[in-house]
């Protein structure tokens, strides 16, 4: 759900004409035979989507309206069948505090990440804007280095950074006058522990925003600012009111993925908790395999994540529809 | 047009269905009813063992183990090397598949009791006497094997764990004999802490906020024991005020002799050993192997690690300890199950057996004076395993460890979240629920 995701988003410009639809009115000339063909072309692909997607999530919508039992002979024996159960698994899952719990966090979790790594993506693309073409290579360079670092890995560096012992920051913030770092345990409270956890979060997605928020300033319009500054606009305004809005779309795609991707955060809580995330620790995805994979109650967990997709949704909804509209626009 | 797409969509599901149907209905499940016979038949077949990596501190036993069977049987022997972190969650997929079954599996002598309830391994109980020193199994193994009075696991080997300590470092803070008491633990410890006053992430005694195994071990000195069955009801008994005050003992080693290790495990107890700011840990025999070990270690430590038993609450006695260890097992579904058991009785026969002792604590009390006369570690270890407690023999009780439910109390009361008794509290119900959920 996260990592398929991560190709750049191509940078739409709402100013220019749809330029597809002169060509294809030419294709059409192949004439009524050619019709099928381009049905025919999409059907591998529809396959392959129906049957690595489509077909575990029916799996896992009838595993979640299943009977839960304790002990593993189901399982094993009938092929993890157990009777229907209608939807008992939703009213135990949605009737435990514990779960509540886990959406706040996960919310409030998914907002700052989201917050942060736009804003700071934003920041980033308007400095590559901005910067002499050797400085824009470097960085774009290191974003990219950034980028190709696995979760996994990010993870792990950065929790032997925070390590209470050894690791570099403490005894970096020791140095300081007056501050006493040694030993600080950063997991010890969940709080500070998903600082460092948003801390990697953002790192890792600051690369796919700065680069796809900086094609998307090259899209706009040299000419309208120079005009605007001719107006008298200052830079933040010029930043409001015609950057802004030139970006929107795009930031609107971006909004969207993002919320989706630190929505379903798990690696990096994962491996920053040794494999076994405190209940303080636990987002939504975590959760869901702690309660599902991890403690073999595959219903339960199979419930709460089809409870997750309803949440993405829900969440997302309102982007959709700004996105179906601005289809409409063009 | 409409209608075409329809068509299209729907071909394209009834492919994906195909394609999902091809994938599931491979192969059929040859599980037997009955038990199964040892077989040695196995000319052209290969059987495939799943080991956990501790064997390849072994690695001769298991190589030795493969020559013999391939001579005996005709059959080939892979070896798939296993990891111990999320295990259960690979078992309980390849059990309930049908393909990809192994012929063999080690289990952790706290997880067997889920998968025989559920049916999934082969009866072993009238092979019992083909097995060598059937008879003479480990307790703390062959409680682990048994299910409703029929053998479904042949203890492998065990573990038990003990105090490791710099005798070097001991000896230079004036401490010349190991404590017979845990109270004259904790002063010698404080003598330890004050000769490194300066070293602020030095540990007299590295104990690690989570590690259950040495929290448990504490409950069980003091009288306590994690739940109790009766009547087929489990009642969890961490809110007892023996097993409070054996956390408190715990508790006392935890915040107040040990330094960094609140929110971590014991994984990686020996590396943190290794850079030379910790006097004491608490571990099993190997891993003084790991501590000076120069790839994952510091090989100038070899001579200077040594062990003693940990001390009791109670003057002159020592703690019971944890039997950890492991078990063999043929899966129901194996289509080889004969070669399985077969592999498993040369490999747990009196001849491995005895070469196995060189490195862990056999899977029997014959072979345990060949185990002591290895070296004075294992005189320590070898005693500490007459003496052992084991987790609840409840089928859910691997639940209750891979929810974490005493690592997360462990911590809270480290960290100084939780109080003792409110974290033992909120501990007895989940595992009061986990132990007692039913179908």
């Amino acid at each position: 759900m996260t990592a398929a995701g991560h190709a750049p988003p191509v940078a739409q410009d709402p100013t220019e004409p749809s330029s597809g639809n002169r060509p294809r009115r030419r294709r059409r000339v192949g004439g009524y035979r050619a019709a099928g063909l381009p049905y025919l072309l999409i059907v591998p692909a529809t396959a392959i989507v129906l049957a690595v997607a489509g077909w575990p999530l029916v799996k896992i919508i009838l595993l979640s309206l299943s009977k839960q039992e304790s002990g593993k002979y189901a399982l094993f024996h009938n092929r993890g069948t157990t009777p229907f159960t209608g939807f008992h698994n939703f009213a135990n899952v949605l009737g435990d505090s514990t779960f509540w719990t886990v959406v706040f966090r996960t919310i409030v979790f998914t907002a700052v990440n989201v917050g942060l790594s736009l804003l700071l993506g934003i920041g980033i693309a308007l400095l590559l804007n901005r910067v002499s073409n050797w400085a824009r290579l470097l960085l774009t360079g290191v974003l990219l280095f950034v980028w190709a670092v696995p979760t996994t890995v990010s993870s792990q560096v950065f929790y032997w950074l925070f390590n209470n012992q050894f690791g570099l920051v403490n005894w970096l913030l020791d140095k300081l006058p007056g501050v006493n770092m040694r030993g600080h345990d950063w997991f010890a409270d969940p709080i500070q522990g998903f600082g460092v956890i948003t801390l990697v979060v953002v790192w890792g997605a600051l690369p796919l925003l700065a680069i796809s928020l900086h094609a998307g300033l090259t899209q706009v319009p040299g000419e309208l600012l120079d005009a605007a500054r001719v107006d008298g606009a200052s830079s933040w305004q010029a930043f409001r009111s015609v950057t802004l809005p030139h970006l929107r779309p795009l930031l609107v795609i971006l909004t969207t993925l993002s919320i989706i991707w630190d929505f379903g955060v798990f690696n990096q809580i994962f491996f920053m908790r040794n494999g076994h995330p405190e209940p303080g620790y636990q987002t939504i995805g975590v959760y869901m395999y702690a309660e599902g994979v991890g403690s073999s109650h595959y219903n339960l967990g199979s419930t709460i994540a089809v409870l997750m997709m309803v949440c993405v949704f829900a969440m997302m909804a309102v982007y959709i529809r700004q996105l179906i509209r601005m289809g409409d626009a063009e | 047009m409409k209608r075409k797409a329809i068509g299209a969509l729907v071909a394209a599901a009834a492919m994906a269905l195909s394609l999902a149907a091809c994938s599931s209905s491979g192969g059929n499940s040859s599980s037997k009813s009955g038990g199964i016979s040892l077989s040695t038949d196995g000319a052209g077949k290969t059987i495939t063992v799943w080991l956990q990596g501790d064997a390849k501190g072994w690695q001769d036993v298991v190589d030795e183990t493969n020559q013999r069977f391939e001579q005996a049987t005709g059959a080939k022997v892979n070896i798939e090397w296993q990891n111990w972190t999320n295990y259960t969650t690979k078992l309980d997929s390849m059990f309930s598949g049908s393909t990809g079954i192994p012929d063999v599996v080690e289990f952790g002598n706290t997880q067997t009791a889920s998968y025989m309830a559920a049916g999934a391994l082969a009866d072993l109980t009238s092979l019992k006497s083909k097995f060598d020193n059937s008879s003479a199994w480990m307790q703390g193994l062959a409680d682990t094997a048994n299910y409703n009075g029929k053998l479904y696991a042949i203890p492998y080997y065990g573990g038990v764990r003990t105090v490791i300590y710099r005798k070097d470092l001991w000896s230079a803070a004036g401490i010349t004999t190991p404590p017979t008491s845990l109270a004259q633990l904790y002063s010698d410890l404080d003598k330890l802490k004050a000769a490194h006053a300066g070293d602020s992430s030095f540990s007299a005694f590295y104990m690690p906020g989570q590690y259950w195994y040495a929290a448990m071990t504490f409950v069980h000195d003091a009288g306590g024991t994690i739940a109790t069955e009766k009547d087929g009801k489990w009642t969890a008994q961490l809110e007892s005020s023996q097993a409070q005050q054996g956390l408190e003992n715990w508790k006392k080693l935890a915040t107040d002799y040990s330094v960094g290790g609140a929110t971590t495990n014991e994984a990686n107890q020996d590396a943190v050993m290794a850079k030379g700011h910790v006097a004491t840990i608490f571990g099993s025999g190997w891993e003084m192997g790991v501590v000076a070990d120069p790839k994952t270690g510091d090989p100038k430590l070899k001579d200077q690690l040594a062990t003693f038993a940990m001390p009791s609450q109670t003057d002159g006695k020592y703690m019971p300890s944890f039997f950890g260890g492991s078990d063999l097992a043929v899966p129901a579904k194996s289509s080889n199950a004969g070669l399985g058991a077969e592999w498993i009785q040369i490999f747990t026969d009196n001849k491995s057996q005895t070469q196995l002792a060189k490195y862990a604590i056999p899977n029997n009390t014959n072979l345990l004076s060949a185990y002591k006369a290895q070296s004075a570690a294992n005189v320590v270890t070898g005693q500490a395993a007459e003496n052992t407690w084991v987790t609840p023999t409840s089928p859910n009780w691997a639940n209750v460890e891979s929810a974490s439910v005493l690592q997360n109390m462990l911590q809270d009361i480290v960290t100084g979240k939780s109080s003792i008794a409110d974290a033992t509290k909120a501990a007895d119900q989940k595992i009061d629920s986990t132990l007692n959920a039913t179908g």
